[in-house]
C-alpha cells in the first residue's frame, strides 16, 4: 500500500489527482494488493511523472462502469 | 509535578497529540485491512507518518520508515537482520540493554569501546582499533544515563570507509539532534515515539537503508497468498496490527518537531540543564556527571549524593513532587564503563516543556533534602 501511496502523492505533485484503492483481487493473483486510481486521459502523463520518480508499476486496466477490467498497454 | 524524566518518557507533549490520538480512535480503522473510508484514513495517516519522519531524519524515501512499536522492536529487527549467531559486533561502552541482551540472546561476541565519559576523541580512536572483522557496528546516539553525544557521524564514516554496516540507537537523540539518516549511510537507526520525539508510548520509528529480516510473521494486508512476509519495505517488517492511535499522536508531534526545530529545541534544553546542574553543584553535596559542554551532552544529567543512596534521594524528591530516576536505567554496561555501576546514579531529565523556574526550584529542593539527611 506505501508504494500505491506514494506513487499517488508523486502524481499529486505532478497535477494527476490521483486516489489509492484496493485492487480486485483479480489483477493480483498473489493475495490482496492496492492500486492508484485516476482519469484515463491522464495515464500517460501519469506514467511519465512515475518514470521520473522511478516509482515502478506493474500493470494498467481499464475499468468500465461496471466494474470490468481490461489492461491497457504502458 | 516538576517533571525531569523525560529520557525515559516525555511526558508533557504538544496539545495536538492527545487530540490526534482521540480522532483517530473514534475515526479511523486499521491500514491494509479494507478500501472503506476508516481504513483508508488510517492508512493516509501512516503514510504521512512516514513522510514527515522521512522528512526529518533525512530519508529519501517514506517506505524505509517503518513503524515500530518502541525502539527495542526497531533494535531487534535490525541486530537479527545483521548480526548471525556468535557473530562478532563493536559496541559502545554506553549501551542500553536494548542493544546488548539482543546480542547476548545471539551468543554476540562483543568489542566494547570502552573510554572515558565525555570523551569523544579517545572513543573514535578506540573505535577504529577495535573495528577490523566485525560483522556491525552498534552504537548508541547519545547515552541515556549521562546524556554524552557519541561522535556518530565520524563513527559511520569509519564504517563507511571499513564497509561495516552501522545501527544508530536513536532513542535519546530523537528530536534533539539532527540526525540525517542517508548522508550517514548507515543500515539501520532505531528510535522510541515518546521519548524526544513528543508521541506516544508503543510507537517508534526504524529507518532502513536497504533490506531487513522480519522479526514477526502475520497478516500485512498485502500479498496475502505469499507463505512469506512480502519481500518490500514497509510491509516485510510490520506484521500485524499497528497502533494507529499512537501513529497519530506520532505523527502530530513530528508536526511540532518540525516547526519548531531540533536546533531551538536542543538549545533550550541545555540552558535548563545549566540552570539545573550549577544549582546542584552549588549544594556541595553531589558528584555530579556535567560535562559542560554543549557538544559532548544533551539535557541528560546523572549525579550521585553524598551520605545517602540515589535510591533514597529519588524517593525523597517524589515525594515533594520533583519527578526523577535513579538505579541502573537499564544500561548497567554504561555504569560498569563510567564506574557507576555499585552505586548507579540519580538522573535528572529536561524536556521543551519545563521551564527555568522549575529546574531551580527542583534544585532548591533536592538541596533542602541534602541537607536534612
Amino acid at each position: 500500500m506505501t508504494a500505491a501511496q506514494r506513487a499517488a502523492a508523486a502524481l499529486g505533485q505532478g497535477g494527476v489527482f490521483a486516489s489509492v484503492t484496493k485492487a480486485p483481487q483479480s489483477t493480483n493473483p498473489g493475495g490482496c494488493t492496492y492500486a492508484v486510481k485516476l482519469g484515463e486521459r491522464k495515464l500517460q502523463t501519469a506514467l511519465t511523472i512515475l518514470r521520473g520518480a522511478g516509482i515502478p508499476w506493474e500493470r494498467a486496466y481499464r475499468v468500465d462502469a461496471r466494474g470490468t477490467l481490461r489492461e491497457v498497454g504502458t | 509535578m516538576i517533571y525531569l524524566d523525560s529520557a525515559a518518557t516525555s511526558l508533557y507533549k504538544p496539545p495536538a497529540v492527545a487530540n490526534a490520538v482521540l480522532h483517530a480512535m473514534r475515526t479511523m480503522a486499521s491500514p491494509g485491512r479494507g478500501a472503506h473510508r476508516p481504513a483508508m484514513a488510517a492508512a493516509e495517516l501512516c503514510y504521512r507518518c512516514r513522510e514527515r519522519a522521512a522528512r526529518l531524519f533525512g530519508v529519501s524515501e517514506p517506505d524505509r520508515v517503518v513503524l515500530t512499536f518502541n525502539a527495542t522492536h526497531g533494535l531487534n529487527i535490525a541486530i537479527r537482520s545483521l548480526v548471525p549467531p556468535g557473530g562478532r559486533v563493536l559496541v559502545s561502552g554506553w549501551e542500553h540493554n536494548a542493544v546488548t541482551r539482543p546480542l547476548y540472546a545471539l551468543g554476540a561476541e562483543l568489542r566494547i569501546v570502552k573510554t572515558p565519559l565525555f570523551d569523544r576523541t579517545a572513543f573514535l580512536r578506540e573505535a577504529a582499533r577495535l573495528i577490523e572483522g566485525v560483522d556491525a557496528v552498534i552504537c548508541t546516539q547519545v547515552s541515556n544515563v549521562f546524556g554524552f553525544i557519541l561522535p556518530i557521524e565520524e563513527l559511520a564514516a569509519l564504517c563507511r570507509a571499513r564497509e561495516v554496516p552501522l545501527v544508530i540507537d536513536a532513542s535519546q537523540g530523537a528530536g534533539v539532534l539532527p540526525l540525517n539518516f542517508d548522508r550517514l549511510g548507515a543500515a539501520f537507526a532505531a528510535m522510541p515515539g515518546h521519548k524526544g520525539l513528543m508521541g506516544p508510548q508503543g510507537t517508534g520509528l526504524l529507518l532502513c537503508q536497504n533490506d531487513a529480516r522480519p522479526l514477526l510473521y502475520g497478516g500485512s494486508g498485502s500479498e496475502s497468498r505469499n507463505p512469506d512476509m512480502p519481500s518490500f519495505l514497509p510491509d516485510r517488517l510490520e506484521a500485524g496490527t499497528p497502533n494507529v492511535c499512537g501513529i497519530a499522536g506520532l505523527y502530530a508531534a513530528l508536526g511540532w518537531l518540525l516547526d519548531k526545530g531540533t536546533e531551538r529545541v536542543r538549545a533550550g534544553e541545555w540552558r535548563l540543564l545549566r540552570t539545573l546542574a550549577d544549582a546542584l553543584a552549588a549544594t556541595g553535596r553531589l558528584q555530579l556527571f556535567d560535562s559542560g559542554d554543549p557538544e559532548a551532552q544533551t539535557g541528560v544529567l546523572s549525579v550521585i549524593p553524598k551520605g545517602m543512596s540515589c535510591d533514597a534521594l529519588a524517593e525523597a524528591l517524589g515525594t515533594q513532587g520533583v519527578a526523577v530516576r535513579s538505579g541502573l536505567h537499564c544500561a548497567p554496561l554504561a555504569h560498569e564503563t563510567a564506574g557507576t555501576l555499585d552505586t548507579g546514579t540519580l538522573r535528572f531529565s529536561v524536556s521543551p516543556f519545563l521551564s527555568g523556574a522549575q529546574t531551580e526550584r527542583a534544585a532548591a529542593i533536592c538541596e533542602k533534602i541534602l541537607k536534612s539527611a
